[in-house]
């Protein structure tokens, strides 16, 4: 049953496992280029249950399972790190970690206590076990972000001669990964070499994915680039096209690329096996479909797109580059990038037109960084280029315009800008925990800054601020516990005084001894009735045998009485139906004796006990003293912790205002600049009318130079794509 | 048999690590710091945290008297866990209402620490109620029972509730651990 349980928990973890990891891997750029969208950066994958119904039945089955010996071992060996598991995927690290943690304190414990020989084998029989929490808790010490004890933990995995093989493999992997997003591909190649092949299916696409990857990045060609990278292929793909293109193979750059598509497209149509899992995993994980979402999907075509465009630039094959362009989504984040490269490639063919037409749709948006605001420039300079002087002089006039109002608003943000402000609109304070809503930090969207807070240092700027947030919020949480706790304490020891003056103001001894001296009498009692049944007599019984001796004894003084033998029959009769009744009840009355006694003896027992535990209250008063010094030196260590996070917290808040102003006044200085570009323009070209009026009105005066002649000097190397650096 | 969870824990970590390594790339030498002094601080929280939850663990529920109750949940094909409610010696001491993450976690492999209390040393009675949605769709109400006897070690407890491919049926049962 266990087996079939876990089976089925295995297939349906796998494959979410496999996308993510390789989500994560595939988003790290190799050479300056990357594709992560805010929604990927930290995601939990869910699974959720769809069964449903109406109708009520009822029933109860009292049934307690026996389980053996080896079982409850199993079991015990797993408690730990399933606890934490179960925390981690209630969106809690910290707590799974700190179950985790506890939970090797338990072991130890309980492997101190096992004495025997063969419970020490039954739990070296788990180091398996024991080898899959370690490998569990590098991953959520990872995702927590405590690296350096994470890389411990698997080079120690990795190094550990009890792991298991395919257990080995995966440490490797981990550790191989770990090293390469930790920016060294030399180490992590060498870690990959020894892998050896007991992966399965899905983490050796991930092992071949990262090889050939890592072979790209650091040149090495005596890597094999056939392996199957699985769902990732499209990723390395494009990586690889790069890589060509850097060393100057433009053909097989734009051929990997075109496989790239073809492979997306592939995805995106269910065509392949994989893919059909992959659709399967997200039917089992609707809240995000496939490990590659479609978001991700278009922007990697985008970025291939966008390629292509580049590399048929640099060829100067402009009606194919335009086509490249045209290919990437409107909707996308690549298209402001993407139409401005459009514009000026139409340009360099020769179209204005078309040029104008994609610049006049950029000046349109919204979401323009202060890059891409050059667009302004851009059409006014194509107006002039093409000798169209009213049109440029009106579009530099509007530019500038443009320019001042951003300005004006610019300056407005940099002044109302404070940290305390700014850090409570980025991340309201809510009670949400750890990755909650699937992972993403609801980050608070903020004029002009979009491209500063998907930007990867910001992402981790404030993951560590949310994650000192919650930290303060446990450590808060603590220091309230454990100032309950000393109340607690103090009340215990108040109740443990009054205790100790009511045991010495009526020692429980005397009231013991009374109990016994009433055992011990009973006890007699019935020893006695063996030998005289008197000895159980009832009341009754007694005042009849009482009478009866008193009577025997007048009867002996009248025997010279003539009714004597009248009397002494009559009282030999009454003696004898006595008798009778008293050995006739005797069974019964032991009977009922022995159950007192019984009673006397339990009765006996819990005052012994109750004895005994207030023996110990006596004789063990520093149990209490040793809780009241762990809790105070409790509340000590969590007043330093939360001075620590607090300090900690304030600087990180001051370092993301310092990210965020350093931002807006780059943006700032950069606009400013187009402004003065586009003031420049406006008084060149009121100066070339002047002098055209000037040439009016005295046309002996020597000819003025063409306009178009003047910008190409002025503004070429100024106004431009490359311009956008 | 863990494979799969392991991998899943990777699927997330990764993610944020591989936003960690922008921050090697791309951040100054003074800016480290800082990071270092976040990731040290977890590291010591998280020693806290297992400091102050077995000091806890001691304060109110000595082993002497502890007993623990964890729940598990099987793949979860002909049930659906929608509440338990827990009873000790015929007295109710915990209920709980579970959400489709919850749920989930338990699906996947995660052990629920349901209740944990004081008992006397004797004999006891735990009684576990489960409700849910049981094979198509039909609401099931079930419950499983088991007398154990305290000790002075604590008292561990797992209800199980697993799929029965046998009968199509979901099971249920209380294992006692320790």
């Amino acid at each position: 049953m266990a087996i079939a349980r876990w089976r089925r928990v295995a297939r349906v973890s796998q494959v979410s496992a496999r996308a993510a990891l390789m989500q994560a891997v595939s988003c790290v750029p190799i050479f300056g280029t990357h594709f992560l969208s805010k929604a990927s950066l930290v995601r939990v994958l869910l699974v959720s249950t769809c069964v449903l119904g109406t109708s009520f039945s009822t029933a109860v089955n009292g049934q307690a399972s026996e389980v053996d010996l080896e079982q409850i071992d199993h079991l015990q060996a797993e408690l730990g790190y399933r606890v934490g598991l179960y925390e981690y995927y209630q969106g809690d690290p910290l707590a799974a970690l700190t179950f985790l943690e506890v939970d090797k304190v338990r072991v130890a414990e309980r492997s101190a206590m096992v004495e025997t020989v063969n419970a020490k084998d039954r739990a070296d029989a788990h180091h398996d076990q024991i080898a899959n929490a370690r490998l569990l808790e590098a991953g959520i010490r990872l995702g927590y972000g405590l690296h350096r004890s994470a890389r411990a933990l698997l080079s120690q995995l990795v190094a550990s001669p009890t792991l298991s093989e395919q257990g080995y493999a995966e440490a490797t992997l981990y550790l191989a990964q770990w090293l390469y997003l930790h920016q060294q591909p030399d180490a992590a190649l060498r870690v990959l070499k020894d892998i050896g092949s007991s992966l399965p299916e899905e983490q050796a696409q991930q092992a071949a994915y990262l090889e050939q990857l890592l072979a790209v990045k650091t040149g090495r060609s005596d890597v094999s680039t056939n392996k199957d990278a699985g769902p990732w292929q499209p990723y390395l793909l494009y990586n690889q096209a790069i890589g060509y293109a850097q060393s100057d193979d433009n053909d097989k750059a734009q051929q990997t690329l075109e496989q790239a598509l073809t492979l997306i497209s592939q995805g995106r149509a269910v065509e392949d096996d994989s893919w059909l899992d992959l659709l399967a995993w997200s039917f089992w994980f609707p809240p995000t479909p496939l490990p590659l979402s479609e978001q991700e999907l278009q922007s990697l075509q985008d970025r291939v797109h966008l390629t292509r465009a580049r590399l048929y630039r640099q060829q100067e094959d402009y009606p194919s580059a335009v086509d490249a362009y045209r290919q990437v989504s409107i909707e996308g984040m690549a298209a402001p990038e993407a139409m401005f490269s459009y514009g000026w490639t139409a340009f360099n063919a020769g179209d204005q037109p078309l040029s104008l037409k994609a610049w006049s749709a950029l000046a349109q948006r919204e979401d323009l960084t202060a890059e891409m605001l050059q667009v302004h420039l851009a059409i006014a300079w194509s107006y002039e280029q093409w000798g169209m002087q009213s049109q440029a002089l009106n579009s530099y006039q509007q530019a500038a315009q443009s320019y001042q109002q951003i300005l004006a608003e610019l300056q407005s943000q940099i002044d109302s800008l404070a940290p305390e402000a700014l850090m409570s609109q980025l991340l309201p304070d809510t009670d949400e925990t750890w990755l909650s809503d699937q992972g993403i930090i609801k980050v608070a969207s903020l004029p002009r800054l979009d491209p500063l807070m998907i930007s990867q240092q910001m992402q981790a700027r404030l993951i560590d601020a949310r994650d000192l947030r919650l930290l303060q919020r446990n450590l808060l949480n603590w220091q309230r516990n454990m100032e309950q706790f000393d109340d607690m304490l103090e009340v215990r020891q108040l109740s443990r005084e009054a205790q100790l003056a009511e045991i010495q103001a009526a020692p429980p001894q005397a009231e013991f001894d009374t109990l016994k001296a009433a055992r011990d009498q009973i006890a007699a009692q019935v020893a006695q009735a063996e030998q005289d049944p008197e000895a159980l007599a009832t009341d009754e019984e007694l005042a009849i045998l009482k009478r009866l001796k008193r009577a025997e004894q007048t009867l002996s003084q009248l025997k010279e009485h003539p009714k004597y033998a009248q009397y002494a029959e009559r009282l030999r009769r009454v003696r004898g139906t006595l008798d009778w009744q008293l050995r006739d009840d005797l069974v019964a009355r032991q009977w009922q004796q022995t159950k007192s006694l019984k009673e006397l003896d339990n009765l006996l027992r819990e005052s012994e006990q109750r004895l005994t535990r207030l023996q110990r209250i006596v004789d063990t008063p520093s149990e209490q003293l040793a809780l009241q010094q762990r809790v105070t030196q409790a509340q000590q260590d969590l007043t330093q912790q939360l001075l620590a996070v607090n300090s900690t917290y304030v600087a990180l808040r001051q370092e993301i205002f310092n990210l965020v102003l350093g931002d807006l006044k780059r943006q700032h200085a950069l606009v400013k600049e187009h402004l003065a570009q586009s003031q420049l323009a406006i008084t060149r070209l009121y100066e070339h009318y002047l002098k055209i009026k000037q040439q009016q009105a005295f046309p002996q005066a020597a000819p003025a130079p063409s306009p178009a002649t003047e910008a190409d000097k002025a503004n070429p190397e100024e106004i431009g794509e490359e311009g956008a650096s | 048999m863990f494979r799969a969870m392991i991998k899943r824990i990777y699927q997330a970590t990764l993610l944020t690590l591989c936003g960690a390594l922008f921050i090697t790339a791309n951040v100054t030498a003074e800016e480290q710091p800082l990071a270092d002094k976040v990731e040290a601080l977890k590291e010591q929280v998280v020693k806290l945290n297992r400091d102050l939850f077995i000091l806890e663990e001691d304060l109110l529920f000595p082993a002497t008297t502890q007993v623990t109750v964890y729940l598990s949940v099987d793949t979860g094909e002909f049930f659906k866990l929608d509440s338990v409610e827990l009873k000790l010696d015929n007295e109710r001491v915990a209920g709980y209402l579970y959400t489709d993450r919850q749920v989930s976690a338990l699906h996947r492999g995660g052990i629920q620490r349901l209740f944990i209390g004081n008992l006397k040393a004797g004999k006891h009675e735990l009684t576990a109620f489960f409700t849910g949605f049981g094979p198509d769709g039909r609401e099931y109400r079930r419950g499983a029972s088991l007398a154990f006897e305290k000790g002075t070690d604590a008292k561990v407890l797992e209800l199980q509730v697993r799929d029965a491919t046998e009968t199509y049926q979901p099971e249920f049962k209380v294992v006692e651990w320790q």
